[in-house]
């Protein structure tokens, strides 16, 4: 069993739901498959918290969008959706993340997650959601509970069970992390720390700081 | 680590072709050909590309196996895993999600295809060549490592390698309840 830490920096009431307890697959034959248990028990779906809608070209609200106006000018422009962000940490040696999109993403929103993986033991991770437009010539339109990515957690053990405990935060775990990834990225040791093996530690808070 | 693949010689070279591999640890499979599917009446329909069951209809939306392109991985290095899953763009352009699945490939040897569930079922599953259908992603507990893919001949699966796949056959038709055993436990448990 591997335990994963997270907070919500913004909305309390959003949550991870198991992707195996996301959808009622009842009644389709695959759900007797242990291979398709095994993964989506272990993988999880981050929601959308907000209701929103924009045109790549329209006006963008910086209080949700960030982008660099060159991503604009792609084929598939790139921005960042500043809605809600989990942040996850573990005490556990050796966890990585991995976050994924979704697969009806492109079909409902008309936007992609971009995919990527870190070494979660040594570098807490706030999760993005970095995205590209896939028609930038119609909207880009998300509800609220969209399902908009999946993370899920890889130890040495792949047949590990993943427990996500929640913390309650009142912004001092949130403000240790951003203090301390500034100076990770300033003095550029971020570079090893995303994807260097973890070593065990008791102490939760030398997790946060590193 | 090392991972071998090969296409089956019992696929028509029409179907096989056009998989392409992308990246070291994530690989897309590539449609070999235009195919379109009315997802109705799917137990009449007669197509060696498809297999539908009557469980596979039992569902709210039918699940249909299609059977290109089909590969078939290996390795002989230890607690390498194997993650079969959708490709972001198959709901928008051809109808249907791939259904994800993972398991110890170090242990467990079979052919991949893909399963699929249609988005709308009033519209028909339409794939163009060339189409990305599904990925496969690699994981070891090294995850820094290189993963090297390296393509075979059918005739080229060593024999250890095609006994233990049918040996598989013989637990999944009579043993299933010895499935997770096999294929989730680590190499050196086994």
């Amino acid at each position: 069993m591997i335990t994963v830490n997270y907070i919500n920096d913004k909305d309390s009431s959003n949550t991870l739901i198991r992707e195996s307890k996301f959808v009622d697959s009842s009644g389709y034959p695959y759900t007797a498959c242990p291979c398709w248990v095994h993964k989506t028990d272990r993988t999880f779906i981050v929601t959308s918290p907000i209701d929103y809608t924009f045109m790549v070209g329209g006006e963008l609200d910086s209080n949700i969008l960030q982008y660099d106006k060159k991503d604009l000018e792609l084929d598939n422009p790139v921005l960042h959706l500043d809605a809600s962000h989990f942040l996850f940490w573990t005490h556990d040696p050796d966890v990585w993340l991995e976050a994924i999109d979704h697969p009806m993403t492109s079909l409902v929103n008309n936007l992609i997650v971009v995919s990527g993986w870190v070494q979660l033991s040594t570098w807490p991770v706030a999760n993005g959601l970095g995205f590209i437009v896939v028609d930038k010539t119609k909207p880009v339109v998300i509800k609220k509970g969209d399902p908009l990515m999946r993370v899920t957690f890889h130890s040495p053990d792949l047949n590990s069970k993943v427990q996500l405990k929640r913390i309650v935060d009142d912004g001092e775990i949130m403000d240790t992390y951003h203090t301390k990834r500034d100076e990770a990225v300033e003095d550029g040791t971020w570079k090893d720390r995303l994807f260097t093996k973890g070593k065990e530690s008791k102490c939760p808070f030398a997790r946060i700081i590193y | 680590m090392k991972i071998y693949f090969c296409y089956p010689e019992s696929e028509p070279d029409a179907l096989i072709e056009q998989t392409e591999f992308r990246e070291q640890r994530t690989v897309a499979g590539l449609s070999p050909i235009d195919f379109e599917l009315e997802c109705t009446d799917l137990l009449n329909v007669v197509d060696d590309r498809i297999s539908v069951t009557p469980l596979d209809v039992a569902g709210p939306k039918p699940s249909i196996q299609l059977k290109f392109p089909m590969v078939t991985f290996w390795t002989y290095d230890p607690d390498i895993w194997i993650y079969q899953y959708d490709h972001p763009m198959t709901s928008l352009n051809n109808n249907f999600v791939t259904i994800g699945a993972w398991w110890n490939l170090s242990k467990w040897v079979r052919n991949i295809n893909t399963a699929v569930v249609p988005v709308d079922v009033n519209y028909p599953i339409s794939i163009k060549k060339g189409d990305p259908l599904y990925r496969v992603s690699f994981y070891h507990k090294d995850m820094k490592g290189d993963i090297i893919l390296e393509q075979m001949s059918e005739d080229q699966i060593p024999q250890d390698m095609r006994k233990r796949r049918e040996e598989q056959d013989t637990i999944i038709e009579n043993k299933p309840s010895e499935l997770p055993n096999k294929l989730f436990t680590p190499y050196d448990h086994c």
